[in-house]
């Protein structure tokens, strides 16, 4: 027994064991392999899916600058350009900030708890969150961690919840965008906003790429169609057709209206997934919001 | 004068009977309206509920399920059928349209 025990050789049956485990970790290792080859992999997908789309706004646009593009239709349309700046001048959506600002002070202690970077924080904004396994945009955050210390929430579309976003992306402006898909579950969220905005739908079977891709710097009736990039830097923004400050989300059930399709619900999962893949585009492009818009 | 009676009996029951008939005709073809939209309606519901789960659904097609509705109310069959076919049409092809586009076609040629 204790021969066998010291014996430096390995017997037949040990011999075999020992070849089966090493089979198995063979096999286990080159599983993790193919996972973390999956994961790198994917990650070259989503660079390469910036690289594309900017790529393809600058070949389109060669003599607008990158920063410019935050400036959606301005940067196409001179006309419009002199009237939005002149707007600028004493722009409608400055209350907003005011207000922003007031109900920011009004629940620090809880938004410094959330929020410990500050208000200036939209540029991180829509980020996976691994925990709720959620795209987690601005205002979602913001109720989120109102819920968390037993204050009411905010509608979606309410003055509130919009001026306190407009406060921060004031704060955020001039930080460059700069949007992660972390993981498999993140990416599957990022896939799916992809999916939508490149999705046939509504009763002109329009996708939104057909306007702010294909289309993009071209008239609609009066309007020239912005394009895609950029698109998302500017918000909560103040629309002269709505004669308010709206959210992101507002516009999107409007686009969605526009081509005949049923709008969904503000932050829905499916919008809040969109806002992923549509602001990870703009990765590098600045913070300007809140604007004006026609 | 018993004759005459007679004639006169005869033709009243020639024409209640052809009354009865035109009656009975417009009541069973009001059963079969009522029939058929009840059908169409559980049928149109159901393909609003599947173009819905597939995001798919269009702007008009509930407001007008519930102008269909509000016209058979009115007692209105025949416009409400109309419209209802129309909802139904509508319903059909959002879920269609949602359906027919697969993930490897949606991107367009100059981003692959």
């Amino acid at each position: 027994m204790g021969d066998e025990l010291l014996s430096p050789m390995p017997t037949k049956d040990n011999f075999f064991k020992a070849k089966y485990i090493f089979i198995i970790y063979f096999l286990l290792a080159c599983v993790a392999l193919t996972g973390v080859n999956n994961a790198v992999g994917n990650e070259k997908e989503n660079v390469q899916d910036i690289d594309k789309i900017q790529s393809y706004f600058k070949n389109r646009f060669p003599d607008i600058p990158f920063e410019e593009f935050s400036n959606g239709v301005y940067a196409l349309d001179e006309i419009a350009r002199e009237n939005w700046e002149a707007l600028e001048e004493f722009p409608p959506y400055e209350i907003h900030i005011d207000t922003g600002e007031s109900l920011w002070h009004q629940d620090l202690k809880h938004y410094s708890n959330c929020f410990p970077r500050g208000p200036g924080i939209k540029h991180l904004y829509p980020q996976w969150d691994q925990q709720l396994k959620t795209v987690v945009t601005l205002p979602f955050a913001i109720n989120a961690c109102r819920e968390q210390h037993g204050l009411d929430v905010y509608d979606y579309m309410s003055e509130e919840i919009n001026s306190l976003v407009a406060y921060m992306a004031y704060q955020s402006r001039g930080n460059k965008i700069d949007i992660e898909v972390p993981n498999q579950d993140a990416l599957s969220a990022y896939q799916q906003g992809k999916n939508f905005y490149f999705t046939r739908r509504g009763q002109l079977n329009f996708a939104c790429y057909h306007c702010h891709f294909d289309n993009a710097g071209k008239l609609l009736r009066t309007e020239t169609l912005g394009p895609a990039l950029g698109q998302t830097t500017g918000w909560p923004t103040y629309r002269n057709k709505w004669g308010a400050l709206g959210p992101l989300h507002r516009r999107y059930i409007g686009c969605n209206k526009q081509v005949r399709a049923a709008p969904l619900e503000p932050q829905s999962e499916t919008y809040r997934n969109l806002e992923y893949f549509h602001t990870h585009m703009n990765n590098g492009l600045p913070i300007n919001g809140p604007s004006v818009r026609r | 004068m018993d004759h005459r009676y007679a004639d006169n009996m005869k033709n009243l029951l020639l024409l209640a009977s052809v009354a009865i008939l035109i009656v009975s005709t417009i009541s069973l073809a009001s059963d079969d309206e009522k029939l058929s939209y009840e059908k169409l309606l559980t049928e149109t519901k159901s393909h609003i509920k599947k173009a819905q789960e597939v995001n798919g659904l269009w702007r008009d097609t509930e407001q007008l399920l519930h102008e269909a509705e509000r016209l058979h109310k009115s007692g209105d069959a025949a416009a409400a059928i109309k419209l209802l076919n129309e909802v139904n049409t509508q319903a059909r092809l959002g879920y269609q349209q949602a359906n027919s586009q697969t993930s490897q076609e949606l991107i367009p040629y100059y981003l692959q």
